[in-house]
């Protein structure tokens, strides 16, 4: 591949009359850790909702592997979602009705998996994130750490080429934090995904390769680690 | 990157899998889950509870009335039956304590007398045959007035095929001389053709306004209960949008939910309705003189049939409807603010309606309201 995976430029977005994204743009390239910093407010969550095409831009282009996502219909990007990409937030995500193994499955069930076979996979995710012993608990019976840890074995399930974490570690004391990052970045690279986090935390942004700072809705690509 | 259509067979299975995580998810909420899922089981099961016995109410009304004909007297002279004796026999209505008795007096006029319907033997003269409310009350305190005006002997009692209700008063007494009573017919047999029931207007709207009343609360409680549930759904169903599930597959996962406390509420209903039945028989409703049999509580089967499809199918419509205005995205579901004009049509239907059904029976209504004021005088 030539070009980036993905590839944000010129984005605008306004809630209202409050401008969110102010020109914003980003490159992704495969298997890399891109870390979006940026105080609170500064537009770097709704940068990292436009790559993964959950909202639209009023202006500007988001391409992944040189398809525009704004012109894809809501079932390819829900597809996009489905297979290609995968997602950690910091709150809410997991299903509370589902137990972790059958949210670790949920993506593959959703694309049409049988069920022994997306559980088998789920299984061997949940071990791979040292959380096999919370596989048959709802998410409101597991610690703030393990839930993170079984959204991490979802974003990963279905092997994306992108994952995005949105302050990942945002909810988890420091010790809890690291282990997360620890296993998200571990994973990533063994899968080749490329990772876009979302923190306003320096220890969490070691993580990566390299660092967007993104200030009013501006972004910048600041350094490239070697 | 490519999005291939799925085949037929692969879509088929991919609806069977989101109906069935929407019936995880209506299942598997801990016991949060579990009290969405009762209330709603709850409602639709009153729902269902209150149509299965407005189509009971026909089959209810016709099988008093059959029972009622099948012991008839014949009011004139009936042909002859060979090998039969004939019978003597009148009607006698009386009342005590506010209570009404309705009875037959036979004459034999040999041993081969013709039978009523829930009677071993016929009653010779001095003896009585009772309904077991009858007997009942003549066994009890409050029957001792009741007792001189039945001094005859009692030989049997009248089974539930020979009335029309567990609580009726009714016997059947032998006495000398019937021939000569007035209303006194000699028959070979007992029982008239029954007529088929055909209800009536007013009383099917009073069926329909009943059942009406009943459903409002029912309908009242399922859609707050609908409203209370709808921010858990609406997360529940973003996070699923989250992980890749299209519009449809959320509708469809929504549809799986929503069809699983129909399910329940059918079930809940279909006992609320076998638990009613039972105890029908212990009431005595004075619009029923001599209560009802539970085993004449038998709704329509092809009603049952339609509630049976029509409950799940609608509960699952109900829910696609509350879906309409409504983007479920990743992060949360959008109402379509857009402001709608509130259609006044639609909600002048039932008003309408019930003015335009009273209006139909009202003319019926004042008329048996005449005959009733006519007949008191």
């Amino acid at each position: 591949m030539s070009g980036p995976l993905l590839e944000a430029m010129d984005l605008y977005k306004s809630f209202g009359p409050t401008p969110a994204l102010d020109g914003a743009g980003m490159s992704l390239w495969p298997g890399e850790v891109v870390a979006v910093m940026g105080p609170s407010g500064s537009g770097k969550s709704t940068l990292l909702h436009c790559l993964a095409g959950i909202l639209r831009p009023d202006s500007g282009t988001v391409s992944y592997n040189g398809t525009e996502l704004s012109a894809l219909s809501d079932v390819a990007r829900s597809e996009l979602r489905r297979t290609e990409f995968g997602f950690v937030f910091q709150f809410g995500q997991l299903v509370p009705e589902l137990t972790s193994l059958e949210n670790v499955a949920l993506p593959l069930r959703l694309g049409g998996m049988r069920r022994r076979e997306a559980e088998q996979a789920a299984t061997e995710w949940l071990e791979r994130l040292e959380v096999a012993d919370v596989a048959g608990k709802r998410p409101g019976e597991t610690s703030g750490g393990q839930g993170q840890r079984v959204a991490v074995a979802r974003a990963l399930v279905t092997r994306p080429k992108v994952v995005f974490a949105d302050e990942p570690t945002g909810a988890l004391d420091s010790l809890n934090g690291e282990r997360v990052m620890r296993l998200l970045v571990a994973a990533a690279k063994d899968t080749t995904a490329a990772v876009v986090l979302v923190t306003h935390e320096a220890r969490v942004a070691a993580y990566s390769d390299r660092e967007v700072v993104v200030r009013d809705g501006k972004s910048t690509q600041v350094e490239l680690i070697p | 990157m490519t999005m291939l259509r799925l085949r037929p067979r692969r879509r088929l299975r991919q609806w069977w899998i989101d109906l069935m995580l929407g019936i995880r998810l209506a299942v598997g909420g801990g016991r949060a889950g579990w009290g969405r899922l009762a209330l709603t089981a709850v409602g639709v099961g009153l729902g269902v509870t209150v149509l299965l016995a407005a189509t009971s109410v026909s089959h209810m009304l016709q099988a008093r009335d059959d029972r009622g004909y099948a012991r008839a007297v014949p009011t004139s002279e009936s042909a002859k039956i060979p090998g039969v004796d004939p019978v003597y026999a009148a009607l006698r209505e009386t009342t005590f304590d506010d209570r009404d008795f309705e009875g037959v007096i036979v004459q034999k006029t040999g041993p081969n007398a013709p039978l009523p319907p829930g009677v071993d033997r016929l009653p010779d003269v001095g003896e009585v045959v009772l309904s077991p409310a009858l007997r009942q009350l003549l066994d009890s305190p409050e029957g001792e007035l009741l007792r001189p005006r039945f001094p005859e002997r009692v030989v049997g009692t009248v089974d539930p095929s020979g009335l029309t209700g567990p609580h009726e008063l009714f016997f059947y007494v032998g006495v000398p001389d019937v021939a000569g009573s007035s209303g006194s017919a000699v028959t070979y047999h007992f029982g008239r053709p029954s007529q088929p029931r055909y209800l009536d207007g007013l009383l099917w709207l009073l069926i329909a306004l009943g059942s009406v009343a009943l459903l409002m609360p029912v309908v009242v409680f399922v859609a707050t209960s609908t409203r209370l549930a709808a921010a858990a759904r609406d997360r529940r169903l973003a996070a699923l949008r989250l992980v890749g599930a299209d519009g449809e597959q959320v509708r469809r996962i929504a549809a799986g939910e929503a069809f699983v406390g129909a399910l329940v509420g059918l079930v809940v209903g279909v006992g609320l309705f076998a638990l009613g039945r039972a105890i029908v028989p212990t009431l005595d409703p004075p619009a029923l003189r001599g209560g009802i049999f539970a085993a004449d509580v038998r709704p329509d089967w092809t009603l049952v049939a339609l509630i049976l499809v029509v409950v799940p199918v609608l509960a699952v419509v109900i829910a696609m409807f509350s879906l309409r205005r409504v983007m479920i995205e990743p992060l949360g579901v959008v109402r379509r603010a857009r402001n709608q004009r509130r259609r006044l049509w639609w909600r002048l239907v039932p008003p309408v309606a019930g003015v335009a059904l009273l209006a139909s029976q009202g003319g019926r209504l004042s008329q048996k309201t005449r005959k009733k004021a006519s007949n008191c005088r």
